[in-house]
């Protein structure tokens, strides 16, 4: 991490950064295509090939990677891992995958233009094999500061993107989760079940929602022995009144 | 006539965004998940005829040509390109499989119905007719080897 800079404020920088990428790309869809985008977790694939003119396919990789971002005749490839439901820990592949779509946008958006241009100009004339892959077991692998850095944005803004609040706050399930909590008239487990069933509405997976929320102070999870008990945050009223406007 | 460069994928793709439709809205059309259509459009999945069929129908394309391109050949539609082949001489040999020679009608006709009894594509049929074309026009002496051939790469010999 460059020094200097709290982890906060890089993550507060790159969770606007990757809001303000979203809107500007639902924006050229809904131009594209003249109707109200969708929760953006959802069409990501669009965004990728019609809006962005990228390639992108599902293939098997390695069970430690989520997808990857390479530079292949002439524009950024995203593939994306056709295996992501046996990576272990993953329950909701399709939500994982459509989170991932989101974190890969962004490094073609601001990290392969960034490498590509470095490298042809040491190498002009050559096409570079680049290869972004994005690994779950990225606290434990070895890679340098600047890789490092790269990835952290990418998975702050990426899941920021995709966790889109203007849609969030229109699911009834998430209404339903929040007020029933100031009411103190839910348990942790209907909770619970109220949270998957608005993640799944906006296409993302639970653990992006919850970790998204966390991190921004909306929501808190305390641990108790195997059980993971849900706090709404003062906060997340103002997400309800501000979201929706 | 649709561009032959372009893949299965790539033609529903072209013709969604002329209609100028968003994969959900091709999504309510068909009935299909936008997952498996967006597999499909990128070309990382195989569709059967049944989905080929409402994803035609939806965009208005040539089902004949997009089940061509999907190497899927409905019983139906074969029945009628068999039709064609036997009154015209047209071919079923796909573009993709244009490396093996396809066999003249009838044997073209067998072929199709010897693909679609076994779960083959067309172009797998038509190399298999052309490989025993080649065989039966050895001279006997010399089929013996490749039969022995046969019999050795039988899955119960390979196990023996």
């Amino acid at each position: 991490m460059p020094p200097g800079r709290g982890l906060d404020a890089l993550r507060r920088d790159a969770w606007a950064h990757g809001r303000s990428t979203r809107d500007a790309l639902l924006g050229r869809y809904e131009r594209e295509y003249g109707v109200p985008a969708p929760p953006p977790a959802i069409i990501g694939p669009e965004i990728v090939t019609d809006v962005l003119g990228h390639g992108l396919a599902y293939l098997p990789l390695p069970l430690n990677v989520y997808g990857e971002t390479t530079w292949e005749d002439g524009r950024p490839q995203i593939t994306m891992n056709e295996l992501t439901r046996l990576i272990p820990g993953v329950k909701d592949a399709e939500g994982v995958i459509n989170v991932g779509i989101w974190h890969e946008i962004i490094h073609t958006d601001r990290d392969i233009a960034e490498v590509r241009v470095g490298l042809q100009g040491v190498f002009e004339g050559m096409v570079p094999n680049l290869t972004i892959a994005c690994r779950r077991d990225q606290g434990t692998s070895k890679r340098s500061d600047e890789e490092a850095r790269r990835e952290f944005l990418a998975e702050e803004a990426g899941r920021a993107a995709a966790v889109s609040y203007p849609h969030l706050v229109q699911i009834y399930a998430f209404r339903e989760f929040f007020y029933r909590s100031q009411r103190r008239t839910i348990s942790n487990r209907e909770g619970w079940g109220l949270l998957y069933d608005a993640a799944r509405a906006i296409g993302v997976n639970i653990s992006a929602l919850v970790k998204q929320l966390d991190a921004e102070g909306y929501l808190a999870v305390e641990r108790s022995g195997e059980r993971r008990i849900l706090h709404v945050q003062p906060g997340m009223g103002d997400l309800l009144t501000r979201a929706a406007h | 006539m649709m561009d032959a460069k372009l893949t299965f994928g790539e033609t529903v793709r072209r013709l969604r965004r002329q209609k100028k439709w968003s994969l959900g809205q091709l999504q309510e059309a068909t009935g299909l998940s936008y997952s498996y259509l967006s597999r499909v459009e990128n070309d990382s999945a195989s569709p059967q005829a049944e989905a080929v069929t409402k994803i035609a129908e939806a965009l208005d394309g040539d089902l004949e040509e997009l089940l061509e391109l999907a190497d899927c050949l409905p019983e139906v539609i074969l029945k009628r390109l068999m039709r064609r082949a036997e009154t015209s001489g047209a071919s079923l040999n796909r573009s993709a499989g244009a490396g093996a020679s396809p066999p003249a009608s009838p044997v073209g006709a067998l072929v199709a119905e010897l693909a679609v009894a076994n779960g083959l594509s067309v172009t797998e049929a038509n190399e298999i007719a052309g490989a025993i074309e080649r065989l039966v026009k050895l001279p006997p002496e010399k089929r013996g080897s490749f039969i022995d051939l046969i019999r050795m790469l039988e899955p119960s010999s390979a196990a023996g």
